[in-house]
């Protein structure tokens, strides 16, 4: 009886949040490809062939593989070594180091774009102005995989550091009291234990590269470097019909390339039984940096300056700047922040509908995450792979095009049934959600993965029902995958602007869209944009330092 | 955890049955300024207090995705269209999806500012022109042509006809002036032609290109908090944006779009286009923007609208842009 009762708790949840992703998740994007090749009132999949013959589109093709694996492959060279030092050595003030090789993913790219353009641009940047030669370029192949990588590699990083948290450190000990350097300990029993947090964290960069438009649009443009989303939004931009329906086949493609991408990789995942936590254990024991301990923090703290205090300055300079590139004293000024903070009427209500949609779509990916994750990894159903593969496909596509795709099937009655949510927060809130929920996915199910089932079937045993097992056993072992889950969600959306652009109405602006009507239009000098990434990044900082608090240290970013 | 997922649908559910007011719902998708439709807005409702005004407000290439996206799911929302991308109104009107504007006004709208059939007419001109950072440029240049020179290399920035609507129009009219030759040795000077015109602005502020082309209005924006950027009329004449206005075609009944486009082009509706005075109106008669020579001045010189041009840009649409990719961009 009891037994039935928690299986039917169980399946309903469950039931609910798959039932969640094929609606959100699948149906708009289903219809998208049924009325691209239905456009002409007859099904044609000509334009399909039309965009790959285009010599564009493969110049595109050849770039952005050239480029995303570059990123990725930077990534996990940078991000790997750095989550290692810190949980794994006695590195001084590592806890607060790994606080901050996160922040740089809370910056919106696209100001980040516009920052390191204002650092280091060939004619006028700071850097070369400084050096008194054209020494940094930053219009170059080199300069984009540094700048996006300068942001993606806390994929990886956030990953791999909750990962190695969680990992059961007895190995590791055995291994060190068997006389194993730190060197073989890590590449014998850390590093494979790691390895499904590294292989998600690399897709995860590599999708993010791949779908990623900011940063290409204002650095690679300038260098002559097109993408296949920067092609996409070329598509689109011609304005007329034929040109939309070009950006959204090539955009299906890439959601195709996508979900082979995907499939393989889970093929490869799965195919390793990886489970390492088996309940709560203590703190590692850290090897000694000895002598290295002070040149190993300059490293860090190097690496942190590069990629989170360089830009952020540039951003604070921008923001004090009557006009932009100008150095002198005088053109030093609080305007810019009195104006947005003080004069412009649609900041509050801008905030606050983009924390009531950033956090709603957070927690509800999180939530989600957490029965979708768990069926794909703890249970043995039929197909439950597909979940995980669906809600990633919306990453793998342009913003545009997944806003596009979600006015497809919500302008109207959605399915006939739902109201319309159209001109509504909640399809803001639906768009960050569908958007961004494979980083929530990706996240939990590496921490599901590194739990032990012993510990569930233990509390079976001592008569726990699911929903208790849950709560008492899975949720609090993966309260740091959770806590990071919602802040790879919160963090992007929180400044999102793509989307909300086209899914915006009547008093429903964001931070994204008072950003592009500052930049645009009302504020051409740049200033204004600046002061609302400024907050933007204050607020992922405050939040993170309130959930530290809350948890005395023990959960945050 | 099942009380908080009820919330989140309890949620979802709440906020879509927005209230619904009885009055009817006027939708309009427009790339007007914000704090232009905050003007407006007012004043058409204590003019129309029966309708209930509903603004989409973006630009010209945002608001042309949403309505393909929106027709390709059976219909725009929208029901008056006013944005600068002359030839989407263009191919809108041969699909028939316009209803033709009723308004008598329509008839003082130029010529060359209108569709030939009534399906659209312009409610103001945003027109295109050149800026220098005056600190890095002591002889500014007098006209497009010449930005071609050897004396202008690394110093000059467009817009991308890709990116945006008012860049395609004036890319399309001076290939037709100077050909493309005339764009290679563009790109053999180094010009960077990326984005729209605010990223033209910020390039010639930050003196990474100090000269550009760029629509008026963003100029005179900037010039009010930044006496250093100056504008040029180029002596071979300034190109004319089109802010087109059309009437979506619906089975609901059109009159409170006809008569609120018919407002638009009345003395209260230009009145509130032009009143910052940054583009000229359509409608004869009304200020020039602060500065600037009047309309019948500039449009002696400018790039001429007519139907053959406008057939021409529109069958070479796709092709222009890629031949300026392939030059330009590549």
């Amino acid at each position: 009886m009891r037994l039935r009762s928690a299986l039917s708790i169980r399946s309903l949840l469950l039931f609910f949040a798959a039932a969640l992703i094929f609606i959100l998740c699948v149906i708009p994007f289903a219809s998208l490809i049924y009325r691209v090749v239905s456009a002409d009132g007859d099904f044609s999949i000509a334009v399909f062939g039309d965009v790959i013959a285009a010599p564009a589109v493969r110049l595109a093709v050849v770039n952005t593989l050239k480029v995303c694996i570059s990123i990725t492959a930077l990534s996990l060279i940078v991000a790997v070594p750095l989550a290692w030092l810190i949980t794994r050595w006695d590195l001084p003030f590592a806890s607060r180091a790994r606080s901050w090789l996160s922040l740089p993913f809370a910056i919106p790219p696209y100001v980040g774009a516009i920052a390191w353009i204002y650092l280091a641009n060939p004619s006028t940047g700071l850097f070369n102005n400084v050096l008194g030669a054209p020494i940094f370029n930053i219009y170059s192949v080199t300069g984009l995989i540094f700048v996006e990588t300068s942001f993606l590699y806390t994929f990886v990083f956030l990953g791999v550091t909750s990962a190695l948290d969680r990992m059961d450190s007895s190995f590791e000990e055995a291994a060190r009291l068997s006389g194993a350097s730190p060197w073989r300990v890590f590449r014998d029993i850390t590093l494979p234990i790691i390895r499904p947090s590294l292989m998600s964290g690399g897709l995860l960069v590599f999708l993010a590269a791949v779908a990623s438009f900011g940063v290409p649009a204002l650095i690679g443009g300038p260098a002559r470097i097109y993408l296949l989303t920067t092609q996409i939004y070329n598509f689109q931009r011609i304005g007329s019909m034929s040109g939309f329906l070009k950006a959204a086949a090539l955009a299906i493609l890439l959601m195709f390339v996508a979900l082979f991408l995907l499939i393989a990789s889970q093929i490869v995942i799965s195919s390793k039984k990886m489970q390492t936590v088996s309940g709560k254990t203590a703190r590692p024991s850290t090897f000694s940096l000895e002598k290295w301990k002070w040149p190993a923090f300059a490293v860090v703290a190097f690496f942190w300056c590069v990629v989170f205090v360089a830009p952020v300055t540039g951003i604070l300079l921008s923001s004090l700047s009557r006009t932009q590139g100008d150095l002198a004293l005088a053109n030093f000024t609080l305007a810019n922040w009195t104006r947005i903070l003080f004069e412009t009427d649609e900041t509050v209500r801008a905030f606050r509908n983009s924390l009531l949609t950033a956090a709603g779509a957070a927690t509800l990916a999180s939530v989600v995450a957490i029965f979708v994750s768990y069926i794909s990894v703890k249970t043995r159903l039929k197909g439950r792979a597909v979940f995980d593969l669906f809600s990633s496909l919306p990453y793998a596509i342009p913003g545009t095009v997944v806003a596009l795709a979600l006015i497809m099937s919500f302008s109207s009655s959605f399915l006939g049934v739902l109201p319309s949510l159209y001109n509504t927060l909640t399809l803001i809130l639906i768009a960050y959600f569908v958007k961004y929920l494979s980083f929530s996915i990706k996240t939990m199910s590496d921490g599901y993965r590194q739990i032990d089932d012993v510990l569930a079937e233990a509390a079976h045993m001592s008569g726990a029902n699911w929903s208790q097992t849950l709560v008492t056993i899975w949720i609090p072992l993966l309260m740091p995958a959770l806590i990071a889950s919602w802040f790879l969600v919160f963090m992007p959306a929180l400044s999102e602007m793509t989307m909300t652009l086209l899914l915006t109405g009547p008093g429903l602006e964001t931070i994204g869209t008072l950003t592009f009507q500052l930049q645009e239009y009302a504020d051409a000098s740049g200033g204004g944009a600046s002061v609302l990434a400024l907050i933007v990044i204050a607020t992922v900082i405050l939040i993170n330092v309130i959930v530290k608090r809350v948890s005395r240290g023990k959960y945050g970013l | 955890m099942q009380k908080f997922l009820c919330c989140v649908l309890a949620m979802i559910l709440l906020s879509s049955c927005t209230k619904k007011s009885d009055k009817p719902e006027i939708w309009i998708y427009t790339s007007i300024y914000k704090d232009t439709v905050a003007d407006l807005q007012p004043k058409l409702e204590a003019k129309f207090p029966q309708y209930k005004f509903n603004f989409f407000q973006a630009g010209s290439e945002e608001i042309s995705a949403k309505v393909n996206a929106e027709e390709l799911a059976g219909g725009t929302r929208a029901d008056i269209l006013i944005f600068s991308d002359r030839f989407y109104f263009e191919e809108l009107a041969t699909k028939g999806r316009f209803e033709k504007l009723t308004s008598p006004l329509v008839k003082q709208v130029p010529e060359s500012m209108k569709n030939k059939d009534g399906y659209y007419a312009a409610v103001s001109l945003p027109v295109m022109v050149m800026i220098y950072n005056s600190e890095a440029v002591a002889t500014p240049p007098k006209t497009f042509k010449e930005m071609s020179g050897p004396e202008w290399k690394n110093k000059f920035t467009t817009g991308s006809p890709l990116a945006s609507g008012t860049n395609f129009t004036t890319v399309a009219f001076l290939q037709k002036a100077y050909g493309w030759d005339w764009f290679k040795a563009l790109r053999a000077n180094d010009t960077i032609s990326e984005g729209g015109n605010s990223s033209v602005v910020r390039r010639v502020q930050t003196k990474e290109r100090p000269v550009g082309w760029v629509l008026l209005e963003n100029a005179l924006r900037l010039h009010e908090k930044n006496s250093k950027i100056k504008v040029v009329y180029p002596e071979d004449g300034v190109i004319l944006q089109n802010n087109a206005m059309a009437i979506i075609k619906k089975k609901a009944d059109r009159k409170p779009a006809q008569d609120v486009a018919d407002w638009f082009l009345g003395n209260e509706g230009q009145d509130s286009m032009v009143r910052a005075r940054l583009m000229y109106a359509s409608m004869p008669g009304r200020p020039a923007p602060k500065g600037a020579p009047e309309l019948t001045e500039i449009m002696k010189k400018a790039h001429k609208w007519d139907q053959s041009t406008i057939d021409e840009f529109m069958k070479n649409r796709e092709t222009i842009k890629e031949e300026f990719a392939k030059i330009m961009l590549q």
